[in-house]
Parts: C-alpha cells; sequence; structure tokens
C-alpha cells in the first residue's frame, strides 16, 4: 500500500484530450489483460515482462483513419498502459489512479466499479512513479510533481527521447531486427526482437485499419487510402524509398516508443522530401497536404508541452534538402493555429534569408511558432555544459518546454525542480517555510536574522540551504534512473537510442550513451531581485534591518507601515532593466546554482546534470504555495516566468529586456526560455527594426527567443469575453496554449508581462 | 548638469533605426495638444494621478512648505510652493504622485543612451534629442549634443525650431538629422495658439535647409482646428525648401493623462485622434504619413 498521496495531477495539461475510442468495457478488459500479463510475468525478467504487458496495448489500442489522415497511426492510451511520460498516461508500467478511479466512478454496475478497484490496489504496489515516490517524497523536503507545498519536487519520469529516426529509416524494420540478430543475445535483446515483430502487427493493424475507411471513401479519398496501404504494406519489407514511406515509418515507431517529441525531422525527411520532388512523384502541394496531416495528428495527441519538431541549424549533412522540409514546415505553421506540435527553427548567421522572413511572418501573424534557437551560441553551449565534442554538441534538441538533449544519444529528463524563493524564505525565517510554519532546512542550521552582519553572511546562509536542496536534487534524480531501470527497458525507446543494442543493454542499464539530465529551478528572479532590495535597502542604505523587512513580508506587507516597505522594494532596481548591479547578482545567484548543480551531477557520475529555466505554468502554480517575498511580491502571486523579469518589472523597453536576459552564460544550463509579447503593430510596422533588435540580442549571445503577438487589450477581453477569442494563442513559458483554457492565475501573470508596442 | 524629463530606449519614431530619446526639460511654446506638457518647465515638476489616488492626504500631512491641500475633496497643489523636494511622492503609498524630471551629468545621460549601441550599429539607429525643446537649456543641451556625437553616436534632435539661432548654429556640426517641426506659417496663428515667433523658426529653418537640407526633416503635426486646413500653405512653404522629407503627424490624444496629472486643462478632450488614412492625398515622393 503507498505511503503517499498518489493521487492528483502529475503534469501540466492544459489541452483537452480526446476520449478513448474503446468502449468503458472493453477499456477495462484491456486494463486487466494488461494488469495480469504483468503479474503473471512478475517472475520473468523485466525485459520480457515489459513485452508481455505492450502486447497486450499494441495494436489492440489504435484507433480508426480519420478522414483528413494521410499517414496511418493514433492511438488511445488507458488510465493504465506502458509508457514514458505523464503526459500520455505514466512512466514504464503506469497507473494513473485519479483516472482510474474517475473511470471506476463513470461505470455503473458495482461488479464493473469493483474489477477497477481492484487493479487500483495491485497497481499501488507496481506503479513505477509510485514505487519511486514512496521511497523519496517526505513531509518536509521533498513533494510530489506537482505538490506545491514543498521547496522541492520530484518524479520519475522519461521525459524528452528524442530517438534516432534517421537510423530507422536508414536500415528500415528489417534492418533494425538484422543488427539486434547480430550482436550477442541476451535477455533484453530477445525482447527487442519480440518489440520489433510487435511493430510489424502494428503496420498491419494499421493496413485493416486502412482498409476499413475504404468502406466509405470517395475516389478522392480512395486514392490516398490506397496510397497509405500500399506504403505500409511496402514497410513490412523494406527500408523507406519514398518521404511518406518515411515519415509513416517514424511515426508508428514515435506512437510505440511513446515519444511525444520527434527532433530534428528535416535531417531524417528532407532527402526523401528532395529525391521525390526531384523525380516528379510528388508535388510541393502533397507534400505539404502530409506534413498538415502529421501536425494534426500531433495535435491530436494533447501533450501541451511537448511535440516539438525541430528544423534548420548546425550539423545537417543535406542542408540544401533539410531546408525544403524546413520551408514545407513553415509554410503549413503559417496556415494552422495549432498549439502542438511545438514548432522549432535553429539557426545561425548563416541561416538562409528566406525562411528567418517566413519564421517572422508566422510570428507576426499570431501563431507563436516557430520557436527560435540560436545555434552561434548553444551549439559551443551545450559542448561544454555537457562535456560532448562539438559535433555530437551539433545534434542537440529543444523538448518539452527547452530542455536539451542529444538526439538519439541522451537522456534528459527533468525529474527534479528547485523552487528557489521558497527557499530564501527558509533562509529568513531559521529554515521555516512561513507559508506552513514548517521547517524544511533539514541538517541546516539556519541562524536568526540578527546574526547576519553584512549582506555576504546572510547569502553565505542561503548558499547553504540551496546546497542541501543540490545534494536532493541530484540523489533524487539519479535514483529515477535507478527505479525505472529495476523495473523496465524501455524497449522501443533503447532500440532507436545509441549505443543500447551494441552494448546489448536497456536505456537506463547502461544502453544509453550519454546518461544526462536536468533540474527545472523556478522563482529565480523574483529571489536575485529580493536578495539586491536587501542589500541595498539593508546593508548598504541601512534603512531597514533585515528584520524589519521580514516582517512586513510575514504580515504579507499589510498595514500602512509595512506597504510603505512593500513600497520600497518594489522601488529598487530590478532585473529587465539592463541595471548593471541588479543584472549581476541575478548573475551570480543564477551561477552558483547552475554550477551547483552541474559539479554535482558530474561528481555522482551523470553525463551531464544541468538545471533549465524553462518553466511550464509551475511557476504560477508554485507560488500560490509561496508567501510573500522582499522584492515586493505579495502572498501567493505568481513567480517570475522562467529567466525572464518578474511582471510589470522590465521598464525600460525591449532592448533594456533583452540586455538583462543576454547576461546569462549559455553554457551553464540546458535550456532557458525567454519570452516576450510584441504588438501586431510593431510587428508589421516596425519589422526592420524589430528584426535588427532580435538580430542584435542574438549577437550578445542570446540562445532563445520565443514571442507571442497580441493586440493591447486583447488578453484582457479574452478573460471578460472568451467566446470571442477562442483561436488567441499565447506562450506561456515553455508551450504554447489556447489563452482561454488556461487557469485565471496563469492568465493573470501573462497579462502581467510587458506588451512592447 | 542638464534637466532631463525622460530617457526612452527603443524608441521607433524619432529617427532612423533603433534609438534612444532622451527627452530635455523646458519649451518656450504652449502647444495646447503637446503630448509631453511636464516637459514645458526646466524645474522638476509634480504629477499627480487622480485614478490611484485614494484621498488619505499623507502628502498633505509630509509637504513641509503647504503646498497641497483637498480642497473641496479635489487633491489641490500651489506649484508657486512646491520646490519639488519629492516626500510627498515618497510618502504616497499607491504612487499616485510622481516628480518629472531630474538634473544629470552628460556622461551619466550617455551611460544609459550607449547600453544600446550594439542596437543602433545593427539598424542604423542613434540617439534623438526631444523635448520640449532640446535647445531650450542652451550651452548646457549643446554640450550634452556634442559629447554624444563625438561617442560616436548618430544624433538627430526634434527641434521647435524656437531658440537663438547661434545656439542651433553651435550645435549643427554635432548633430546627423534634424526633425524640425513647421506647425504653421501664418505668423498670427502660430503665435496666438503656440507662443512661437514664425520669425525665428523660418530663420533657423532655412538657415540649416541652406546648410544641411539633406538632413532636415519637416515634420508637421496636423491638429484640427488649428492648421488642418492650412497644410496646402505649409506644404508649399516647406517645398520651397530642399530637404530631405515631409513627416505629417495626425494629431492624437495620448497625452491627455499627463494634463490631467498637471491639473492643466486640455483643450482637445473630447476630440478623438485624427486617422493616418485622412492625409494620404498628401502623400507624395517627399511627404509621408507618421514619423
Amino acid at each position: 500500500m503507498a505511503r503517499i498521496n498518489i493521487e492528483g495531477a502529475q503534469n501540466v495539461n492544459v489541452s483537452k484530450r480526446l476520449p478513448s475510442e474503446k468502449t468503458p468495457d472493453e477499456q477495462l478488459a484491456i486494463m486487466e489483460a494488461y494488469t495480469r500479463a504483468h503479474q503473471e510475468s512478475l517472475n520473468r525478467n523485466k525485459a520480457e515482462r515489459e513485452l508481455n504487458c505492450l502486447k497486450v496495448l499494441f495494436p489492440t489500442l489504435f484507433r480508426r483513419i480519420e478522414p483528413q489522415d494521410l499517414i496511418a497511426g493514433r492511438l488511445d492510451f488507458l488510465p493504465i498502459g506502458f509508457g514514458s511520460v505523464t503526459s500520455i498516461g505514466g512512466v514504464g508500467h503506469y497507473c494513473v489512479f485519479h483516472e482510474l478511479r474517475a473511470f471506476s466512478e463513470r461505470l455503473e454496475d458495482p461488479e464493473k466499479k469493483a474489477r477497477a478497484m481492484a487493479l487500483y490496489d495491485y497497481w499501488q504496489d507496481h506503479d513505477v512513479k509510485a514505487l519511486y515516490c514512496n521511497d523519496v517524497l517526505n513531509d518536509t523536503t521533498t513533494g510530489r510533481f506537482i505538490d506545491c507545498k514543498y521547496p522541492f519536487m520530484a518524479t520519475a519520469r522519461l521525459s524528452g527521447m528524442m530517438l534516432n529516426y534517421e537510423k530507422l529509416v536508414r536500415l528500415g524494420i528489417n534492418g533494425i531486427c538484422d543488427e539486434l540478430n547480430r550482436v550477442e543475445d541476451n535477455d533484453f535483446i530477445r525482447a527487442c526482437i519480440g518489440a520489433m515483430d510487435l511493430f510489424k502487427d502494428v503496420i498491419q493493424k494499421q493496413i485493416q485499419l486502412v482498409q476499413n475507411a475504404m468502406a466509405d471513401a470517395d475516389p478522392k479519398r480512395m486514392k490516398e487510402l490506397v496510397q497509405m496501404k500500399e506504403d505500409l504494406e511496402f514497410l513490412l519489407d523494406h527500408k523507406p524509398e519514398t518521404f511518406r514511406q518515411a515519415l509513416q515509418l517514424l511515426w508508428l515507431f514515435a506512437l510505440c516508443a511513446g515519444c511525444i517529441n520527434y527532433g530534428r525531422l528535416d535531417i531524417v525527411l528532407g532527402p526523401y522530401l528532395k529525391r521525390d520532388l526531384e523525380n516528379g512523384t510528388l508535388t510541393w502541394e502533397e507534400a505539404r497536404e502530409i506534413v498538415r496531416s502529421l501536425w494534426t495528428l500531433i495535435e491530436n495527441r494533447r501533450t501541451t508541452v511537448n511535440g516539438r519538431i525541430i528544423v534548420g541549424g548546425q550539423g545537417r549533412k543535406d542542408p540544401e534538402a533539410c531546408d525544403l522540409f524546413a520551408r514545407l514546415c513553415l509554410e503549413v505553421c503559417r496556415s494552422t493555429k495549432y498549439v502542438e506540435p511545438q514548432f522549432t527553427l535553429r539557426f545561425d548567421s548563416t541561416t538562409p534569408k528566406e525562411l528567418l522572413d517566413m519564421a517572422y511572418d508566422c510570428l507576426a501573424s499570431g501563431h507563436t511558432y516557430p520557436t527560435l534557437y540560436n545555434d552561434d551560441v548553444n551549439v559551443p553551449a551545450v559542448a561544454w555544459g555537457m562535456r560532448v565534442d562539438r559535433k555530437t554538441a551539433e545534434q542537440y534538441v529543444p523538448f518539452g518546454c527547452t530542455e536539451y538533449v542529444i538526439q538519439g544519444k541522451s537522456t534528459g529528463t527533468p525529474n527534479t525542480l528547485l523552487n528557489l524563493l521558497k527557499i530564501l524564505q527558509m533562509a529568513l525565517n531559521e529554515g521555516v517555510d512561513p507559508m506552513d510554519g514548517i521547517n524544511k532546512a533539514g541538517p541546516v542550521h539556519v541562524k536568526k536574522l540578527e546574526e547576519f552582519h553584512t549582506f555576504e553572511e546572510f547569502f553565505d546562509q542561503y548558499k547553504q540551504l540551496l546546497d542541501y536542496y543540490f545534494d536532493l536534487s541530484v540523489q533524487a534524480q539519479k535514483y529515477s534512473y535507478e527505479v525505472m531501470n529495476r523495473e523496465v527497458s524501455f524497449l522501443f525507446t533503447s532500440i532507436l537510442m545509441d549505443d543500447c543494442i551494441a552494448r546489448g543493454r536497456a536505456l537506463l542499464d547502461g544502453g544509453v550513451e550519454i546518461l544526462g539530465g536536468t533540474n527545472e529551478t523556478y522563482g529565480n528572479i523574483n529571489t536575485s531581485d529580493a536578495l539586491y532590495a536587501i542589500r541595498k535597502l539593508v546593508f548598504e542604505d541601512r534603512k531597514y534591518t533585515l528584520r524589519q523587512l521580514n516582517d512586513a513580508a510575514l504580515a504579507d506587507f499589510e498595514g500602512q507601515e509595512n506597504a510603505r516597505i512593500r513600497k520600497d522594494l518594489l522601488a529598487q532596481g530590478k532585473y529587465g532593466n539592463d541595471i548593471e548591479e541588479v543584472d549581476t547578482l541575478a548573475n551570480e545567484l543564477y551561477e552558483y546554482v547552475a554550477k551547483g548543480i552541474r559539479d554535482r551531477g558530474i561528481a555522482a557520475g551523470l553525463g551531464y546534470y544541468l538545471i533549465v529555466i524553462s518553466n511550464n505554468q509551475t511557476n504560477s502554480d508554485w507560488g500560490l504555495q509561496t508567501d510573500a517575498s522582499l522584492d515586493g511580491r505579495k502572498k501567493g502571486m505568481y513567480m517570475n516566468p522562467a529567466n525572464n523579469p518578474v511582471g510589470g518589472a522590465a521598464k525600460n523597453g525591449p532592448t533594456a529586456c533583452m540586455n538583462s536576459l543576454a547576461k546569462f552564460d549559455a553554457k551553464y544550463h540546458a535550456g532557458s526560455v525567454q519570452n516576450m509579447k510584441f504588438t501586431p503593430r510593431m510587428m508589421k510596422e516596425d519589422e526592420a527594426k524589430v528584426r535588427a533588435m532580435w538580430k542584435t540580442y542574438f549577437k550578445k549571445g542570446g540562445c532563445q527567443l520565443m514571442v507571442t503577438c497580441v493586440d493591447p487589450g486583447e488578453l484582457e477581453d479574452a478573460m471578460v469575453h472568451p467566446e470571442n477569442h477562442t483561436d488567441l494563442i499565447v506562450r506561456v513559458a515553455g508551450y504554447s496554449a489556447v489563452f482561454i483554457n488556461l487557469d485565471r492565475h496563469v492568465q493573470e501573470e501573462l497579462l502581467s508581462r510587458e506588451l512592447y508596442d | 548638469m542638464i534637466s532631463v524629463s525622460n530617457i526612452e530606449r527603443f524608441a521607433t519614431r524619432d529617427g532612423p533605426g533603433i534609438r534612444t530619446t532622451v527627452f530635455l526639460k523646458g519649451c518656450p511654446l504652449h502647444c495646447p495638444w503637446c503630448a509631453n506638457p511636464e516637459t514645458w518647465q526646466k524645474e522638476p515638476v509634480l504629477m499627480h494621478m487622480e485614478n490611484k489616488c485614494v484621498h488619505c492626504r499623507i502628502c498633505e500631512s509630509v509637504c513641509t512648505r503647504h503646498a497641497i491641500s483637498f480642497e473641496e475633496k479635489m487633491f489641490r497643489i500651489r506649484r508657486e510652493s512646491c520646490d519639488h523636494c519629492g516626500q510627498c511622492a515618497e510618502a504616497c503609498l499607491n504612487s499616485a504622485l510622481s516628480i518629472n524630471g531630474t538634473y544629470m551629468e552628460n556622461e551619466a545621460v550617455l551611460r544609459e543612451v550607449l547600453k544600446d549601441l550594439d542596437y543602433y550599429r545593427e539598424s542604423g539607429g542613434g540617439v534623438t534629442f526631444s523635448g520640449g525643446e532640446p535647445l531650450f537649456q542652451k550651452e548646457a543641451a549643446v554640450s550634452l549634443i556634442k559629447q554624444a556625437k563625438e561617442s560616436g553616436l548618430h544624433v538627430a534632435i526634434e527641434t521647435t525650431g524656437v531658440c537663438e539661432p547661434s545656439l542651433l548654429q553651435q550645435a549643427e556640426p554635432y548633430i546627423d538629422l534634424f526633425l524640425f517641426d513647421i506647425k504653421h506659417v501664418n505668423e498670427e496663428k502660430l503665435s496666438a495658439v503656440t507662443g512661437a515667433p514664425f520669425e525665428i523658426v523660418q530663420k533657423n529653418f532655412e538657415y540649416l535647409c541652406e546648410k544641411r537640407g539633406g538632413d532636415v526633416i519637416a515634420r508637421v503635426p496636423v491638429i484640427p482646428g488649428f492648421n488642418r486646413e492650412d497644410l496646402d500653405e505649409i506644404l508649399t512653404f516647406i517645398k520651397a525648401h530642399p530637404v530631405r522629407a515631409v513627416n505629417l503627424l495626425p494629431f492624437h490624444n495620448l497625452g491627455k493623462t499627463k494634463w490631467h496629472q498637471l491639473q492643466k486643462d486640455y483643450a482637445y478632450e473630447e476630440a478623438s485622434s485624427l486617422s493616418a488614412k485622412e492625409l494620404e492625398p498628401y502623400r507624395d515622393e517627399l511627404v509621408t504619413i507618421g514619423g
């Protein structure tokens, strides 16, 4: 029986899912069969157990082909099953307990309800994440993701796997099988071979589903379906030869592997596209419709913060072919308004102007895509941060909200999250979190405020607390790999990750070339602004004592005297205004945290372990559970997004903000997102100036930029009249969303950000 | 030291490229449509936002010169008594009060301006001195302009044309671009409404056009009831000079709240902004609409 709370939200989930195609009875039967397969395989090796379980899910859970589909492959998932990420189920053998409970409550027959709840009981002791959480979570320091009472949250998941699809299309199914048959046999390899057989069953199933769709097809649709069927049949025994076939193959494999980020598809698909166009077997318009179909399939998976397709940048063998695919994607991006895929353009100083023009046009017309990643900065930064050579670093890919991995070569799942601001408040309150009065300092002795005689003494105290949490963080990350590896092999993922097959080992069992990881940090800028205000008002101007400031915050700045103190706090320099001493302190904190995490990761034997300042909406959620802070922020207020200024604090215009943003050296993090809002007027009328501004920012070291384009008053109006703004898409942080689907406190945070006009 | 109203970075409408506009204080004119009435006087000025004021009267209690009162439940300020010490603004918990204007060293102004040097270089931008009348502060202004030029910046000024000709001539070599306001060419109308002597405007304009015509952009704020009907006459005058371009700037009322904050009556309270479209018939190879 689980000791910890196993229910509750486990990921940021804004988009509404499509309901399962299966009837509740069918779903119950599948979940029971899955559970049975798991139970009966308990004494088998983990790889075989996984395969037995996967055989219950595949190909059964594949849905019918929809009329607009040009590629086959739609997959349901249930409250119990196998996966990698919480966005589509869970990790390894999973049970999403609150969804299973809700499922059982929808069943009318008490006997069936009881059957569902029997599964609930079984999985309490077998759900991989619950097993992890049982060991790691506690009542003070470490909470479940997402339980915002804690300064630190930890989870088990395998997010952001981007597979070596280039290998898949180059070898085809049989080629992969040959490779598996060539290496020394073991449990893992045998299960991989079984998985590839299962993959063929999945393709067979698609053929059947396509045939089903032919029943009521008109001649035009029939032609498309015939093509799909021929392609699927061809793939059973051949490696792909056309653009369509290559895409079909990788799409189905990604579904089976539970991958929801796809990576550098221009490298995989560009050469096929080029060849098909050249030999006249495919027109540009046909290709665009195929990509549009891919866009729709990804949108329909509704994974909120994922769905990354990346084009452009360094490290591509045939840039011309790749750029053809990039152009196709940009055209589709311009003509669809979806929150996913998270379409991403990597670029550098050599990127063709045409692509940059198209990207600008997409952004100026309010699509929020592509997100922009600057290879001139990121490639050397990744090489240093992850300790890999430049060639390897060229294959970096941002997944989810922005975390970088090396495609086909590294894991980088962010299984740990730190709230820097909460920890600062503990430093101010002898280790106690003023939000709930609980001491969360662990073994760290935290001095009384009167004992700090210099700013440095106080800052050191804060650093001691941070150090303690960094230790917790690296342990929790490593342990998540241990637990996942104990339970599962991630067969499909392992097959396409270097160098699992050659090593004959599963992904987390020594198979993956680079076992990395990431730690999300939150409240970075509230914290550095607060530290700056403390230094200035207490230790430089000596206007207040630290006690006076802290007492005011504990009272949430209520009462006239406290309100005056808050006014003073708010009047201090804030990050985002290009103020040297403020930015320097922000950078000092950033580097302390980034290096603290990175060094511990190296010491613990990880390939890399780096912070990400990515932000989903956890800055808002965690803010609700974080007490008033000495940057002037009220209790329960959202925290700053990513490493961007606190909402409303950046008063000096976009160049000042960009100068502040560019000060953090990218080599210490594995992704950091920079959100800015511009008006359509500015994007249109001042295009040359806006582009010159971005270009300068990127030259100055800016690693990334994501843009929301809205009219003044549009967000406010959408809060009052959501019905008039159903297609208003905004960039929250590391993901886009339909504005009216967001929680109100997230909407308010977005509104607070400066809109440049 | 020079009295500065505001420094605006990423100013996009005050000359080419990305610019920083330095709004200097002091103006000999009093145009009733002015968008920056807080710059009229060289000295700092107290501004009050009624919508933020909760009438707590803390400001009144801290003012040692008794300049503030709340007669008839209205915030009132006796400006002749105010020495803009700023204590009231500091005491105001709702930030309803603020002081506009700071005396700055040239170096401090330029330090701020130079923060965006890379952006100017990429975009062909620079610094624009505006106001008020940027030359109102005479030698102090000339010295700042000179220093800006010596820092390698592209320098523009946005001038009313109302300043001692000798001053303008002193500053001229350090200025790359002149955004020169021609508000009217009818001497009486101009003087009656804005207080500007056309004779000086004309003299300065002709001097610049003769010497640097290619670096002069004439700007006409188009104001209904003042010069909207006289545009042909104004354009004929301008076009008789070898200017680089003419910008017609359609009237807008975005400065309205500032008039309220200064407790001044705004003459265009009910007037709506003039649409750029309305001025389209005047567009030609020399004339553009907007800045």
